[in-house]
């Protein structure tokens, strides 16, 4: 509409211009005729009513507006109408066959090319040359002039067809100048945008180092920009999905985006989301179907929700940053039926990827910061598990001198003996406790060299028991071994295995509560089994999971002594020779450890 | 009349540590005092219901199984009687001193600790060795 009525106005305004020139042509002509006859008296009263005529005629269309009172090929019509009358009229008046003023009907005609199409030039050009032929045959001067009159006649159409011609491709040129300067403006515009809205949206997003409030930033950015809908889902650590932020151009919609975060994310299978997440690819499903619809369909409640809102179209964007895909940011349209162009498409692509390097950022910088506090905390636990053993020394050694000193009875043999076994016990026990922080400080580095070798499962196991006896002695426990049938031989770490078997017995020891412990070795499936039960304080359920996480010491900060890296170095070295760590555990009943190493490791060194 | 003018009273050692528990055992019946001790709370409110006379100090370790320190400490301060008798803290961690500082003790003691520190601070709530020795 906009643009029917530009072109109204330019025509309209056209034909005020060639209304004027058409005024100043016949003023012009009516001079020059009096100049070059140099008669003003011969001058027929009829030329000076014409000049009158034509000027309230061209006052009329300068007034009147037609083009906006009558429609447009009406108009036409009527104007060239008009035109013929004024002119006929003027010729007739100048002396008709010898007026020199039949000029004017091709101007006239060249101008009706120039305004009007084919149709209307084709009428025009009949009506001027019907016209003429008439005014001269009316007026008896054909007789003698026939060929003179056929060449001023022939010249007519001649003229409109090359004004046609010359309209039409001054047309095509001028078009195609708009078009591209046209073209060329909107490309800048948009461009301009898109780097607009980009530079602006990394500053959004680098300002912040917690994922949730990026990805709340993220989808305020899509709306209502690119999509009328977005929600950001990002990976969680065991690989599920979670939906971090929802926005919608419509508060009431927003509101059901937000309630759909009460359904669990991981039951939507060949969703849209889930697709973009397995491909690394856009998914763009440009009509939103019956059938895209039921591909988001969980249960009831959830399709009810997803068909409130009534999307109809749907991009979702994979959120990738060095080779991994974080999560994905799905946007599109509902009521407003906007339709995603591709430039848009690629701007949405390029947030995205801006938006997954601010959620790799803050995820690194959480991580990094994690590593910190766990580093910082591993130093603290360590340190004062150290002073323990290291207080019982220097009191002990300080208690030997001091009776060492005069004045003093001297200890009996057998005390000072028992008193110095406790200093060794001491250094033993430093000795562990720094293994494991090195240990620890290994693993975390990633330098667990194994050094693989045939050994016995159930001989090392015994070994490590036998070395046990004298804390199950004062434990007042017992440990019995059972191996069942061959012996159980494979390929491992001699050193790690020892490590392992001490960990599990030692903690069945002192979590036992001096009940019987039973170990076991066997073998089946190819795998070598080790299980230690011991009938103690138990491990409650839910901490089971953490059980071997780094610094669980699940009976809390006032159980029996450890760093609560025991069983977590235990687990690496397990993972280390491709073994698998379980638990069984009751509260106050009692735990069972158990430990599978594959056998057919043997082959491998 | 504090417990430790008392000539038979001795100290209470609470520590779940069996090694540490033991030396401090040694080195204290060395200079001559009389030592009860338990490796956890509960144990250490037993011994102190059923002990007369009263000990002159409890050395108290924060970090047990069963009941930690801090329980004992509000267990013992429930108690009229046992209320009376003087707390001193036993940690190998500076930054539970605010934690000690809530439970009202009456003195810290870092770990580790020298022997003479051990027995300056046992002297001032048990006066000097060897008057208290009870066989």
């Amino acid at each position: 509409v906009t643009a029917d009525s530009a072109t109204t106005e330019k025509v309209w305004l056209a034909e005020r211009q060639i209304a004027l020139v058409r005024l100043f042509v016949v003023v012009a002509n009516t001079l020059v005729y009096l100049f070059l006859m140099e008669k003003a008296g011969t001058v027929p009263g009829l030329a000076y009513a014409i000049i009158v005529v034509a000027f309230l005629y061209t006052a009329w269309v300068l007034r009147a507006e037609p083009y906006r009172r009558y429609a447009f090929l009406a108009s036409s019509y009527f104007t060239s109408a008009g035109d013929t009358l004024l002119l006929i009229a003027w010729i007739y008046a100048t002396g008709a066959r010898s007026s020199p003023f039949y000029l004017l009907l091709y101007i006239s005609i060249s101008a009706v090319a120039f305004r009007y199409g084919v149709r209307e030039t084709v009428a025009a050009a009949v009506l001027y040359a019907a016209s003429y032929l008439a005014l001269l045959v009316a007026l008896g001067q054909v007789a003698g002039h026939v060929a003179e009159i056929v060449v001023r006649l022939a010249y007519v159409p001649l003229i409109a067809l090359l004004s046609a011609l010359m309209s039409r491709e001054i047309l095509r040129q001028t078009r195609s100048r708009v078009e591209i300067a046209e073209r060329l403006s909107r490309e800048t515009r948009v461009a301009e945008r898109r780097s607009r809205f980009l530079a602006d949206a990394t500053a959004i997003l680098t300002r912040s180092l917690d994922w949730e409030e990026i990805s709340a930033r993220v989808a305020r950015l899509i709306v209502p920009t690119l999509g009328d809908n977005c929600v950001v889902d990002l990976v969680t650590s065991d690989g599920g999905l979670r939906r971090m932020a929802e926005a919608s151009a419509d508060p009431g919609k927003e509101a059901l985006l937000r309630e759909l975060r009460a359904f669990p994310m991981n039951e939507a299978e060949g969703s849209p989301t889930r697709r973009a997440l397995a491909t690394g690819q856009t998914v763009f499903i440009p009509n939103f179907d019956e059938a895209s619809l039921r591909s988001l369909d969980r249960n009831d409640a959830y399709g009810r929700i997803v068909r409130a809102i009534a999307p109809t179209s749907s991009v979702s964007i994979p959120l990738i940053s060095r080779a991994r895909t974080l999560g994905v940011l799905t946007y599109g349209m509902d009521a407003s039926g906007r339709r995603h162009d591709p430039a848009d498409l690629a701007l949405a692509e390029e947030l995205a990827r801006h938006a997954a390097l601010a959620i790799d950022n803050a995820r690194l910088y959480r991580d990094a910061q994690e590593a910190i506090t766990s580093r910082d905390r591993f130093i603290s636990i360590a340190s004062h598990e150290l002073k323990t053993p290291l207080t019982t020394l220097r009191l002990q050694a300080e208690g030997l001198l001091r009776q060492m000193g005069p004045s003093r009875g001297a200890l009996d043999p057998a005390a000072q003996a028992r008193r110095l076994t406790t200093i060794v016990a001491q250094t033993a026990r430093l000795d562990e406790l720094v293994s494991q922080m090195l240990d620890v400080s290994r693993i975390s580095a990633g330098r667990l060299d194994l050094n693989l070798q045939p050994i016995d499962l159930g001989a090392v196991t015994a070994e490590v028991v036998a070395r046990f006896e004298d804390q199950l002695s004062r434990a007042a426990a017992s440990v019995s071994v059972s191996v069942a049938g061959a012996p159980v031989v494979g390929c491992w770490d001699p050193m790690r295995v020892d490590q392992i078997v001490t960990n599990l017995v030692g903690n069945a020891i002192k979590y036992g509560a001096g009940r019987p412990i039973e170990v076991a070795v066997s073998a089946g499936e190819g795998r070598a089994r080790l299980v230690v039960r011991d009938q103690g304080i138990g491990i409650d359920r839910e901490q089971q999971g953490r059980l071997f996480h780094r610094f669980e010491r699940l009976v809390g900060k006032d159980a029996p002594g450890g760093i609560g890296l025991g069983l977590w170095i235990t687990r690496q070295f397990v993972e280390a020779m491709a073994g698998t760590i379980s638990v069984e555990s009751d509260l106050g009943r009692g735990s069972t450890f158990v430990v599978e190493l594959p056998i057919a490791r043997a082959g491998v060194t | 009349v504090t417990p430790a003018r008392d000539g038979r009273s001795g100290l209470l050692i609470v520590d779940d540590n069996a090694d540490l528990l033991r030396t401090l055992i040694d080195v204290l019946s060395d200079e001559g005092y009389r030592v009860l001790a338990a490796s956890n709370g509960r144990d250490a409110l037993a011994a102190l219901r059923s002990a007369r006379p009263l000990p002159c100090v409890i050395l108290l370790d924060l970090a047990m199984p069963e009941m930690n320190g801090e329980e004992f400490r509000s267990e013992q301060l429930r108690d009229p009687d046992l209320a009376r008798i003087p707390v001193v803290g036993f940690t190998a961690d500076p930054a539970n001193r605010e934690r000690l500082g809530a439970m009202k003790v009456d003195d810290i003691v870092p770990k580790p600790v020298s022997l003479d520190h051990l027995l300056s601070v046992v002297e001032r709530y048990c006066g000097p060795n060897g008057d208290t020795v009870d066989g």
